[in-house]
């Protein structure tokens, strides 16, 4: 579905009397994309009436707003049960002397299992979505403009960022408590390079999306 | 930023992240152990558990027969669902079950040592790697708990537990 701002200026126009080539030149110059000019004027049909004929359409937000949240979600179950999976590694080859009773072991292991089945669950799906939805994007210009993406982008973006900076916060107050670790660094790190990648990733797409967002002219 | 640019960024990231999946799912399997090995363990528990309460159940016999441990077990199984599990004064002793080995249904190996202290053995698939979960610790009650089982099982195969001054 084209953005209901510019089907409404393009219905004005059209029945201002204005002609079609007129009304889609206004609208490039304004830096909308070529793209979605053509669909909002293609939701009128060319015929002789008094006032402008809509076509049906056909209505795409709930099956961008699905694929995008199972986008997001996968995201999420990827990153905590890779993050899980790698403590319980850490924890497995580093255990703590201070911190140990016949329950760890097991507790251990546990964990362990249930990250390597959330990886071997999510990933694929995860990886499948994120190729199909970068093509989609690439030939759909409305997919670009998604209210939905961009939400939940910048949602994902503060918790990937509020995680960085808890990680540094921790890693301070751990070391100031001299409880500094090969351990305790080595998950730090683990958590900076999931929240990082994540972070780095999802801002250059903003960065680009909005960029891209009007048609440079 | 061109968008060729940004693409290959991406591809190269994607690449990076799966390899890293891969890399962590493999080590944690190593790390983890296999499911066979997974299924051992889980049933050398249960065949542990089940050594707990046929201890029990000995100690309960033992308890109402003056103190005295039986000779052998067949001395016991004809009374475990007579008297025994009926018995008011023996109240920690109702609602218990003669335990066999899981797997192969076969009695616990026993032994008498002396007229309060007993030997129970089994045969089990792996080491043990973790201490035993004590007894019905969810109720946070031993009282099922008679063998001692302080010391991981250093291999595999036939291991006895001792079982003595209960209460």
């Amino acid at each position: 579905m084209a953005n209901k701002e510019l089907i409404d200026f393009v219905k004005q126009g059209l029945e201002a009397g204005q002609s079609r080539q007129s009304i889609s030149d206004a609208l490039l110059t304004a830096g909308w994309k070529l793209d979605e000019v053509k669909n909002a004027i293609h939701s009128f049909a060319d015929v002789d009436f008094p006032i402008a004929v809509p076509r049906p359409r056909p209505y795409l937000s709930a099956r961008v707003a699905f694929l995008y949240l199972l986008f997001f979600i996968m995201l999420a179950i990827v990153a905590w049960s890779l993050g899980s999976l790698l403590f319980s590694m850490i924890n497995m080859a580093f255990p703590d002397a201070a911190n140990s009773n016949q329950y760890t072991g097991r507790r251990v292991i546990r964990q362990m299992r249930s990250g390597i089945a959330g990886l071997v669950v999510a990933s694929p799906i995860f990886f499948f979505l994120a190729r199909f939805l970068s093509k989609a994007r690439r030939k759909d210009p409305e997919l670009q403009r998604s209210q939905i993406r961009k939400w939940l982008t910048y949602l994902t973006l503060v918790a990937a960022g509020s995680t960085l900076v808890g990680d540094a916060i921790s890693l301070v107050y751990n070391l100031l408590g001299g409880g500094l670790t090969l351990r305790f660094i080595l998950k730090s790190l683990v958590v900076a390079v999931i929240a990082g990648a994540i972070f780095i990733y999802l801002m250059r797409d903003a960065e680009s999306g909005d960029s891209a967002d009007s048609q440079n002219v | 930023m061109s968008k060729n640019n940004s693409e290959a960024f991406n591809r190269i990231l994607g690449w990076c992240v799966a390899a890293v999946i891969v890399v962590a799912i493999t080590g944690g399997l190593i790390m983890s152990g296999s499911p066979m090995k997974a299924r051992d363990l889980k049933l050398d528990e249960k065949r542990l558990s089940n050594m707990q309460d046929t201890a029990r159940v000995i100690s309960c016999y033992a308890d109402k027969n003056e103190g005295e441990l039986p000779e052998s077990l067949d001395d016991i199984k004809d009374s475990i669902d007579g008297d025994l599990r009926h018995d008011p004064k023996l109240r920690f002793c109702q609602n218990l079950k003669w335990k066999t080995d899981p797997v192969t249904n076969v009695d616990f190996e026993y032994k008498r040592l002396s007229s309060r202290s007993f030997e129970l053995c089994g045969v089990f698939k792996r080491k043990q790697e973790h201490g035993a979960v004590q007894g019905n610790s969810i109720y946070g009650s031993n009282r099922n708990v008679i063998l001692d089982t302080t010391t991981l099982r250093p291999n595999a195969g036939r291991h006895c537990y001792t079982a003595k001054n209960w209460n």
